[in-house]
């Protein structure tokens, strides 16, 4: 031991007078760092009550409760945290799919009640609710995935105007798998299906690679879900809140997977509904995606139902109104043989006259009327009555009938809806040049996004803010469709609204016009007592909550009833008749 | 259920619950219980003694104040809720096992190959933060059980001021969570490297100051040379690793010898001594810390200014990992700790097991120490060999 | 150290290889993974465990015990040993794994050969339930200290269940599942089921 070493300590008494490090906290507040996870809080405008962060707590912390004022499109339910379990780990922030959720940099909050550590964040307001530090979801990090697994495509792209074969290829079998693994199983998607299939459950079956199971979830309320597969206008798709901030799930390709799965449905499907109906009998007009599902549900539960068909097919506008590239026949005869083999009754080319009806009503102990939208809207232009001005929706009914269709050299499609684009689509298989002119811009347009894609790379040519003016005759039998050019006009609350910039007009050549800009209900073939009855002011049917017009056993839906006019709302009209018509006829275990 | 009744397991009557019952009483020995509540305590442990004297004859370490059962926790959660776990599994020191938990999850999922670089970097720099202040607090400690207090208050300071860096980089002091599959949580934020070198200027500036107290004074000197010496024929038996192995002169670092990360890119050297006492142990801890520093800044140096940070990662919710096991090791600042990982391709952990120093450190070889050692040096070896209980408890 | 029959292990260019190879020729064919640069997995039947530990122990550089750890696989009605060996100075470890029955649950100790396995084999006594005869603190409470249920890192333990009986949950918590809810409040229900 050396007198240095023992003299070495003393050397910190030279620190004696210098000033402290430590913080009387209980005088200062220390603010947290900029990252700090302290206190949670909640954008409630943007949240969406997926119950994400619910689901990735580890403690259990979170509880979802239901909140009186809930934004549009979510499920109601707001996180509510209860300290006592939290450990301030912040996953609930870095999983939140809306990015609602995060931690503020406050941590002191004292008091004697340990009840009120229990909060919803952002609805009951707390001080640091405005605070900009804190933790924060970042885009770098991110615990769910926003990127959808690709849609193989028949490749390439110019081949595939040469050929009717169907355009989308399908997920492979881990595609759907990786693809249904992106689930958080939310449920938002339930609530913004018109028809309410039960899309978490499927979804996590395909997941698990249970097809059957998934198949028996998804035919629980969609008889058609290898249409709704691949055509369905997708709402589901519209709310996924992982599309909040990335590409949402494909459900609907989910969905198709599913169901191709199984050439053979009956094979897998099973069902144990009571056979309530047995000796009721119920007809249904129009085989659409509406009739068809009353027909199979009723059917299911031992009724004997008749479907009345005008075409030679059923399937109503998924059969005439969908190009068989993205709906192959195959498709819909397969669902249809389902329906058969469980006892549907299907009559084609049986058009239901007004005195055949009177009939039907003796005959049958319900009716279901789903005969949808077929009178085309008119062009409200000069020269529409021209040759070579044509609707597109005989255009394509009989092109899916096998009639030769001529489209000529160049073709143009007036308006902006699916129907618009399959007509030009069709049209680019036929041969010709497409060009689509539409009303507004391109972002107002009301056809499937990826719809329109597909038609630009298909060569479909598109003109937006165009407004058509004069349809005329040219020299040789070709056409001169004249048309100016809207600019946007946003009045009032309502979306923009194209108005013509007088005194230009173009001119563009073209062998045939199309127009696509909506149809109307044509209810001439019922009784004229009954239509004045069962009509509202736009010539289609109004019904009550049942899904029952004003006519006692005359029920209704599709196109016809709703303002949507897609197939999954014209399922779900047909799941309303459904319970109306057990209902109706005393059967039902409601009141 | 069957109710398992361990009392009717073969061995059961050899010792029972009590360990000293059946046994005669010595009138000369006292039976003395060190924790669970001692300030001398590394933790919530505690070591029954008998003594005679001041001399112990005799120990029995007590585990179990702090079983909170994270390995079965694990087992019952998904993946990325694990991963606000393993942090407890060391308090002081939770870098180790979150890239532990990470990388071994990571080997078997294929997802390592993803990880960027500058995820690699920042992981370092957390493991290397982690281990300087935790080596810092334990030099503190290890004077602090000798009755002296301001070198303790120095090294906690310095301590806290690389808190500060990781309360900035990561959103909490001690719980950091940060490091976790396909990366790290966070970016750096603007400003963090200059702000990191000034604590670590900070901290070098006081560090002859510190030797002055510790190394350099005779007390300590005294209390420590030759005292609780680890047999150098323990090491490989009982698998010591970490400070206590080095200051057998054994120049064994898991950073070199099983390189992870970004230390091959690293120049550093594995700090030994000799004499495997609580002096040598010291002298090891404080050269670590020069060393740790040296370290903190080639990474802060060499790290990449942009790039992503954490790998792309599946829906965490959904995650599953094929069937598998594996075991991945990591220096900490107490030797290698390593976690064995059984996977069986569902979503969730089959076994996780974690290999800690600890473990050995404060039952069998503490035991076998006792037998003649002093109860004023009992703390003091109980520091140095860096006994944590929440990593042998789990 | 020197092995009379293959050379020195130190002087072999792949240890992992060389080590499985020595194990194939000398114990039998067991199946071996080469996991990574320092981890060979070797699943070892039970009646050879003890021989093979006892040759690295004593005649190899794998002479260290870097841990001993179970598994429970109670579909197969197994529980699995975990051994790992490091040859320290060569820098690989032999991941040794051994299946038992379930239902008899008893291995031999290895204690003899590494003294810090009491330590181990004491914990996995406890939270598994699996008898090291002659390990010297077999049935001696590790960590839980009086405790009279099923030993609970078996996997048929119900963690749930027993958190909820004696740490129930605070009144008062009420949880609504948005998948559940959102399917309620919007009349979800299924036509076929």
């Amino acid at each position: 031991m050396s007198l240095k070493n023992v003299i070495a300590p003393f050397s910190a008494w030279a620190r004696a007078v210098q000033k402290p490090f430590t913080v009387p906290t209980a005088e200062t507040f220390r603010p947290g760092a900029d990252r700090y996870r302290g206190w949670h809080i909640n954008d409630t405008e943007q949240c969406i009550g997926c119950g994400t962060c619910s689901d990735i707590c580890q403690n259990s912390a979170i509880d979802m409760k239901p909140v009186d004022e809930p934004n549009k499109g979510d499920s109601g339910l707001r996180p509510l945290v209860d300290y006592g379990r939290c450990c301030w780990c912040a996953l609930c922030v870095d999983v939140c799919p809306s990015g609602s959720l995060g931690l503020s940099s406050n941590y002191i909050w004292i008091d004697r009640d340990p009840d009120v550590f229990r909060y919803i964040p952002g609805v009951d307001r707390k001080e640091w609710d405005s605070d900009e530090k804190g933790w924060r979801k970042d885009d770098g990090f991110n615990l769910v995935d926003p990127d959808r697994v690709p849609m193989p495509m028949m490749m390439p792209v110019e081949d595939r105007v040469k050929t009717w074969a169907e355009v989308v290829l399908g997920y492979t079998e881990a595609e759907a798998r990786a693809e249904a693994a992106r689930c958080v199983e939310c449920g938002l998607c339930v609530a913004a299906c018109p028809a309410h299939m039960h899309i978490p459950d499927y979804i996590a079956a395909i997941r698990d690679g249970h097809y059957d199971v998934a198949v028996n979830h998804i035919y629980d309320n969609n008889p058609l879900p290898e249409m709704c597969g691949k055509v369905c206008t997708r709402r589901c798709e519209d709310v996924c809140s992982i599309g909040v901030n990335g590409d949402p799930l494909a459900i609907r390709w989910l969905k198709r997977f599913a169901t191709e799965q199984f050439s053979d449905l009956s094979a897998v499907l099973s069902h144990e509904q009571p056979q309530i109906g047995t000796g009721k009998s119920v007809a249904v007009i129009g085989g659409g995606p509406g009739g068809l599902t009353t027909a199979f549900y009723l059917a299911v539960r031992g009724f004997k139902v008749t479907v009345f068909e005008a075409l030679p097919q059923v399937g109503g506008a998924t059969f005439f109104g969908i190009p068989k590239y993205r709906f192959p026949l195959g498709s819909l005869e397969k669902q249809i043989k389902l329906m058969t083999d469980w006892g549907v009754e299907i009559k084609t080319n049986h058009k239901v006259e007004p005195d055949e009806f009177k009939q039907l009503q003796q005959d049958y102990d319900a009716i279901y009327i789903g005969t949808g939208l077929l009178k085309p809207s008119s062009l409200r232009a000069e020269g529409e009555d021209l040759p070579g001005v044509m609707p597109a929706i005989e255009m394509l009914i009989d092109h899916h009938l096998g009639k030769t269709v001529e489209v000529g050299q160049h073709v143009v499609v007036v308006g902006g809806g699916n129907v618009a684009i399959d007509a030009a689509r069709i049209s680019r298989r036929l041969g010709a040049e497409v060009t689509i002119a539409y009303r507004r811009r391109l972002e107002d347009m009301p056809a499937d996004y990826e719809e329109i894609e597909d038609a630009e790379a298909e060569g479909v040519h598109l003109m937006t803010q165009n407004i058509p003016l004069r349809v005329e005759q040219l020299p040789g039998g070709r056409l001169d469709f004249i048309w100016g050019p809207a600019e946007m006009i946003s009045e009032g609350g309502g979306r923009p609204r194209p108005k013509l910039i007088e005194g230009i007009e173009n001119h563009l050549a073209v062998d045939k016009v199309i127009v696509a800009i909506g149809q109307k209900p044509d209810l001439r073939w019922l009784p004229a007592d009954v239509a004045e009855q069962i009509s509202n002011s736009w010539g289609g049917i109004t019904c009550d909550e049942n899904g029952m017009t004003a006519a006692p056993g005359v029920f209704a839906g599709g196109d016809l009833v709703n303002s949507t006019a897609d197939a999954i709302s014209a399922i779900a009209d047909g799941l309303k008749a459904v319970d109306g018509i057990i209902n109706y006829l005393g059967l039902g275990t409601k009141p | 259920m069957s109710v398992f009744d361990y009392t009717t397991q073969p061995g059961f009557d050899l010792i029972s619950e009590t360990p000293n019952a059946g046994t005669t009483v010595d009138p000369k020995e006292v039976q003395l219980w060190f924790g669970p509540q001692h300030p001398g305590i590394t933790g919530n442990m505690s070591v029954q003694l008998w003594l005679e004297g001041d001399t112990i004859k005799r120990g029995i370490t007590h585990v179990g104040y702090l079983h909170r059962g994270f390995e079965k926790l694990m087992e019952r959660r998904k993946f990325i809720q694990s991963f606000p776990i393993v942090c407890r599994m060391c308090v002081a020191e939770p870098d180790t096992t979150e890239y532990l938990l990470a990388s071994s999850l990571e080997e078997l999922s294929g997802l390592d190959q993803a990880v960027p670089e500058k995820g690699q970097w920042l992981r370092t720099l957390v493991m290397e933060m982690s281990r300087l202040q935790v080596t810092l607090m334990v030099m503190g400690g290890q004077v602090g059980t000798m009755g002296m207090g301001t070198a303790p208050n120095w090294t906690y300071t310095l301590r806290d001021f690389l808190l500060d860096s990781f309360e900035e980089l990561t959103g909490g002091r001690v719980y950091h969570m940060y490091i976790t599959y396909g990366g790290v949580r966070r970016d750096l934020t603007p400003g963090f490297a200059q702000r990191l070198e000034a604590t670590l200027d900070r901290i070098e500036e006081r560090l002859p100051y510190l030797d002055d107290l510790i190394l350099n004074s005779a007390v300590f000197q005294q209390r420590t040379q030759g005292v609780s010496v680890v047999p150098a024929e323990w090491a490989d038996e009982l698998g010591i690793t970490g400070p206590v192995l080095r200051a057998m002169g054994v120049a064994r670092d898991t950073r070199r010898d099983y390189p992870y990360l970004k230390y091959p890119e690293l120049d550093f050297k594995v700090c030994t001594a000799t004499g495997s006492d609580i002096y040598a142990r010291t002298q090891v801890r404080r050269a670590e810390i020069a060393e740790s520093i040296h370290i903190i800044r080639q990474i802060l140096q060499m790290m990449p200014q942009e790039g992503p940070y954490c790998a792309k990662l599946p829906n965490m919710l959904t995650w599953t990992i094929p069937a598998g096991s594996t075991y991945v090791r990591a220096e900490s600042s107490r030797g290698e700790m390593g976690f064995v990982m059984v996977t069986d391709g569902s979503d969730t952990i089959r076994r996780v097991h974690l290999r800690g120093p600890s473990y050995t450190n404060a039952v069998t070889i503490l035991e076998r120490m006792l037998p003649g050692m002093n109860i004023a040096d009992l703390s003091a070896t109980m520091v140095s060999l860096q006994t944590c209980p929440p990593e042998i408890e789990r | 150290m020197f092995d009379i029959n293959h050379g020195n292990l130190d002087d072999s260019p792949d240890v992992g290889q060389e080590i499985v190879r020595r194990i194939h020729d000398r114990f039998g064919d067991f199946p071996a993974r080469f996991q990574k640069a320092d981890l060979v997995r070797l699943d070892v039947p039970q009646k050879d465990i003890i021989p093979v530990l006892s040759w690295l122990r004593t005649e190899t550089p794998f002479v260290q015990l870097t841990h001993l750890t179970a598994v429970d696989w109670l579909e197969d009605g197994q529980f699995e040993l975990m051994y790992l060996v490091t040859a320290p100075d060569l820098m690989v470890s032999l991941h040794l794994c051994v299946r038992l029955d379930r239902a008899k649950a008893e291995a031999e100790s290895v204690f003899n050969l590494w003294l810090q396995a009491e330590t181990y084999e004491q914990e996995i006594n406890e939270m598994f339930g699996i008898h090291f005869p002659g390990s010297p603190r077999q049935g001696v409470p590790f960590i839980l200290e009086g405790w009279r249920d099923m030993p609970p890192m078996r996997r048929d333990f119900d963690t749930v269940a027993y958190c909820d009986r004696t740490h129930p949950v605070r009144p008062g918590r009420e949880h609504q599942d948005s998948r559940v809810y959102v399917g309620r409040k919007f009349g979800e229900k299924g036509y076929l089921k």
